[in-house]
C-alpha cells in the first residue's frame, strides 16, 4: 500500500511540474522575453506566485529592475529599458503600500520614457487615491517636461484636495491655470484656498489675487476680439495653393458653412451648420485653411510650418506677433468683425471643443460668450466619424483640444483644432503687452 | 489535562533537541541578515528590506515547523510504533493530538520570538518597531494556530510526505483564495464563481491574517476590531480542522 502511494505521490508532483509549468509559459509575455533574468509575468498572476509574501516579492523585483537599470544606463540602446515600466508597476502591485516606489520608478523612467512615468504615476493613483505626491509629481511632469500648463494645473488642483498636500500645491494649481488661460478655473481653486483659509491676511491675499485675475478677465475680454490685421497680409506669397497636398499636423480643419459669416452673439447657443469634405493626413505642410472652392488647399509658408512642426507651435504666437509688430493692430468690440483686405484674420480662441451627442460643442475662452455648436458633425461629412471618441482618444495622448478661428479672405471661417501647447502661448501673449 | 502537558513536554523537548530545528533557526537569521544586502538595492522606508524580509522570515519559519514537526510528530509515533504503547497509559487519542499542537504553537512562538529579536536588533531595538513586531507576532500565530490545525489534520489523512505536500498546499491555496475569488467574479462563469464562493468558505483563508505589507510600511497598524474578528476566524478554523483531524485520528486503526 505505502509503495503504491509512493508511486501516485510521484506521479501526482511530476503532473503538477508539467502543469505548471505550462501554465507558467502561458503566463509569461506573448514575446517570452526577460528583463534582466526576471521572467515577466501577467500582472493577475503575480499575487499567487508571491506564494503569501508579495512585500518580499516587490522587494526582488525591485531590487531586480534596479540592478538592471543600473547595468545598461548608458546603453544608448533605450530598447533596452522596455519593460522596466512592468516591472516597476508589478512590484508596486504587489506592495501598494510602499508609496516610494512609484515616485522612484517614475523618476527613473523619466530619462527615456515620459509617458511610462506619467503612466505609473496613473497606476499609482488609481491603488493610492488619497496620497497628494503622484499627482503632484505628474504635474509637475507636465509642466516641467511636457509644457501643458493646463494638464499640470489640473493634477497640481487634484492633490491640492488630498490630506497632507503642503500649501504652495493649490497656489501652484492657480498659478497655472492662470498661465493656460483657464481663468475661471483658477478663480475656482482660489476660492477654496480663501475659503479654507483660517488667517485673515492669507485670505485677504486669495481675495486680491482673484481680484486681479478677474480684472484680466475684463480686460481681455474687450481686448481678445483683437483682429490682428493682415498677419499675412502683404505676404501673400507665404501662402500657397494647393489642391491636393493633404495636412498633416494639426488635428483636422472643419469649413464652417457660409451662411455664418459675421454672426452675431445671440442669445443662446448658436447653430452652426456645416459642409466639409473628408480630409487625408500626411504630407509636408502644417496648416490647412480651406477655401470654400471645391476643396482647395491653402498652405502656410515654410515659415508657419517651422514654427509650428519645429517646437509643437510653442513660437506661434512669438510669430504672429512679430508678424503684426511692425503693423497697427486693429481692436473692436466682437471676435467676428470683419476687416475687408485681410488675408486671415486669426478671431479668437476656443477654450474647449467638446462633443455633445453628434453635435460639437465649442466653448469661447470668454466666459460670457455663447457655446458655439456644429450640429450633426458625426454624419460623415468631417474626416472624423466619430467625434466623441476621437476627442477622447485625443485627450489622452494630447491632454485637451483647443480651437483657432479664422477667416479668410472670402469670408470663410475655419476652425483648426489645436493641441494646448500650439494655442497657450498665443493666448498668453494676447493682448500683446504695450512697449512703455 | 496532567497527561496532555505531560505529553505536551516530552514533544517540546524532543523537539528542541532535533537539529532540524536549528537548520530552520539559522536559515531564517540567514534570511533576515540578507536584509542588509538587499536593503541598498530596495526603495521605500527607511529599513523597507529589513522589514519585509524579517516579517516574511517569521512567517515562512513558522510554516516549516508546523509542516516539517506537525507531520513528524504525529506520524513517527504511528509509524514506530510508540503509539501503541502511549495509548495503553491513560491517554485518550484527543489528548495525544492536542499534545502536538500544543507543541507546535510553543515551537512557532519560540522560533517567531527568537526571529523578531534579531529583526528588532537589526532595526536598532526602537520602540515603534517593537510595538510592530509584537502585533506581527500576534498575527503570525493566529494563522499558524489555524496551520497548525490543518496540519495536523493532513497528517492524520495520510502518510507523511503527502501530508507535508497537502500542508503546503494548503497554505498557498490560503494565501491566494481572495485573489483567486476576486479573478473569477470578474472573468469567470457563474459556474466557477459558485465554485470558488464555496471554496472560499470551506478553505482557510489565510491571506486575511497577511498584514505584513501594511505592517512594514509602518502607516497604521491594522485596529483591534481586525484583530479581534480575526481572531474568532482562527478560532472557528481550529476547531473545525481539529475536530476533523481528531475525527479522522479517531477512525484509525493502530
Amino acid at each position: 500500500m505505502g509503495a503504491i502511494k509512493r508511486v501516485c505521490l510521484v506521479v501526482l508532483v511530476l503532473s503538477l511540474l508539467y502543469f505548471s509549468a505550462q501554465k507558467l509559459e502561458k503566463y509569461q509575455n506573448a514575446d517570452g522575453r526577460m528583463l534582466g533574468g526576471v521572467p515577466r509575468f501577467r500582472t493577475d498572476v503575480l499575487p499567487f506566485l508571491s506564494l503569501g509574501q508579495p512585500a518580499l516579492l516587490s522587494d526582488l523585483l525591485m531590487a531586480r529592475a534596479l540592478s538592471y537599470y543600473g547595468a545598461n544606463r548608458f546603453s544608448k540602446d533605450k530598447t533596452v529599458f522596455d519593460g522596466l515600466f512592468e516591472l516597476f508597476s508589478q512590484a508596486f502591485i504587489l506592495d501598494p503600500d510602499n508609496s516610494d516606489l512609484v515616485l522612484f520608478g517614475a523618476n527613473t523612467l523619466l530619462g527615456f520614457d515620459i509617458s511610462a512615468a506619467i503612466s505609473l504615476l496613473e497606476l499609482g493613483m488609481r491603488y493610492r487615491p488619497d496620497y497628494w505626491k503622484y499627482p503632484e509629481m505628474t504635474g509637475f511632469i507636465y509642466y516641467y517636461h511636457q509644457k501643458d500648463s493646463f494638464m499640470a494645473a489640473r493634477y497640481y488642483e487634484r492633490a491640492s484636495h488630498l490630506p497632507g498636500h503642503p500649501p504652495f500645491v493649490p497656489s501652484i494649481s492657480s498659478k497655472l491655470y492662470e498661465e493656460s488661460g483657464f481663468f475661471d478655473q483658477a478663480i475656482g481653486v482660489l476660492k477654496n484656498l480663501a475659503h479654507g483659509s483660517r488667517s485673515d491676511n492669507v485670505r485677504q491675499g486669495f481675495e486680491e489675487r482673484i481680484q486681479s485675475i478677474e480684472e484680466r478677465i475684463r480686460l481681455k475680454r474687450f481686448r481678445v476680439p483683437t483682429i490682428m490685421q493682415s498677419v499675412i497680409s502683404g505676404t501673400r506669397v507665404g501662402l500657397k495653393m494647393n489642391r491636393f497636398n493633404p495636412y498633416p499636423e494639426l488635428a483636422a480643419s472643419l469649413l464652417l458653412d457660409l451662411s455664418w459669416q459675421t454672426p452675431k452673439v445671440d442669445e443662446g447657443e448658436r447653430a452652426i451648420m456645416c459642409s466639409v469634405w473628408r480630409q487625408r493626413l500626411g504630407g509636408e505642410v502644417l496648416m490647412q485653411l480651406n477655401t470654400d472652392q471645391g476643396g482647395q488647399f491653402i498652405m502656410i509658408d515654410d515659415a508657419f510650418q517651422g514654427i509650428l512642426l519645429g517646437d509643437g507651435g510653442e513660437n506661434l504666437s512669438e510669430k504672429l506677433i512679430r508678424s503684426v509688430r511692425q503693423r497697427p493692430i486693429l481692436r473692436s468690440g466682437s471676435p467676428w468683425q470683419e476687416y475687408d483686405g485681410q488675408v486671415v484674420q486669426v478671431c479668437g480662441f476656443f477654450q474647449e471643443v467638446r462633443a455633445d451627442g453628434e453635435d460639437l460643442v465649442l466653448i469661447w475662452r470668454e466666459a460670457d460668450l455663447p457655446h458655439g455648436r456644429i450640429t450633426n458633425a458625426d454624419q460623415g461629412v468631417f474626416a472624423i466619424e466619430n467625434w466623441s471618441g476621437w476627442l477622447e482618444n485625443s485627450r489622452q495622448s494630447a491632454q485637451s483640444i483647443s480651437a483657432l478661428l479664422t477667416f479668410s479672405l472670402q469670408n470663410q471661417a475655419f476652425l483648426h483644432l489645436l493641441h494646448p501647447a500650439q494655442i497657450k502661448s498665443c493666448a498668453d501673449t494676447w493682448p500683446p503687452k504695450q512697449k512703455k | 489535562m496532567k497527561n496532555t502537558l505531560f505529553l505536551f513536554g516530552v514533544f517540546l523537548r524532543e523537539s528542541i533537541r532535533n537539529k532540524v530545528l536549528w537548520f530552520f533557526a539559522l536559515a531564517g537569521a540567514l534570511m533576515i541578515l540578507a536584509a542588509l544586502v538587499l536593503g541598498e538595492m530596495v526603495v521605500g522606508r527607511p529599513g523597507k528590506a529589513i522589514w519585509d524580509l524579517g516579517l516574511s522570515s517569521i512567517n515562512l519559519l513558522s510554516l516549516a515547523i508546523i509542516v516539517t514537526f506537525g507531520v513528524s510528530m504525529a506520524s513517527s509515533e504511528l509509524e514506530g510504533r510508540m503509539m501503541q504503547l502511549l495509548l495503553v497509559k491513560p491517554l485518550s487519542r484527543r489528548q495525544y493530538l492536542a499534545a502536538i499542537y500544543m507543541t507546535l504553537m510553543s515551537l512557532v512562538l519560540i522560533a517567531s520570538l527568537s526571529m523578531a529579536l534579531i529583526s528588532w536588533a537589526l532595526l536598532g531595538f526602537s520602540t515603534m518597531a517593537l510595538v510592530i513586531l509584537a502585533v506581527a507576532l500576534i498575527w503570525n500565530l493566529l494563522e499558524m494556530s489555524v496551520m497548525g490545525a490543518v496540519v495536523l489534520f493532513c497528517a492524520t489523512l495520510s502518510a507523511p510526505q503527502l501530508a507535508m505536500f497537502l500542508g503546503l498546499c494548503f497554505y498557498i491555496i490560503g494565501h491566494s483564495l481572495s485573489e483567486a475569488l476576486r479573478l473569477v467574479t470578474v472573468s469567470g462563469t457563474a459556474l466557477t464563481r459558485g465554485v470558488f464562493a464555496v471554496l472560499y468558505f470551506i478553505l482557510p483563508n489565510l491571506s486575511l491574517f497577511n498584514k505584513k505589507s501594511l505592517l512594514a510600511s509602518g502607516l497604521t497598524l491594522p485596529d483591534l476590531w481586525s484583530l479581534l474578528w480575526a481572531g474568532l476566524y482562527a478560532v472557528c478554523c481550529v476547531l473545525i480542522w481539529a475536530w476533523l483531524a481528531q475525527w479522522l485520528f479517531g477512525k484509525k486503526e493502530l
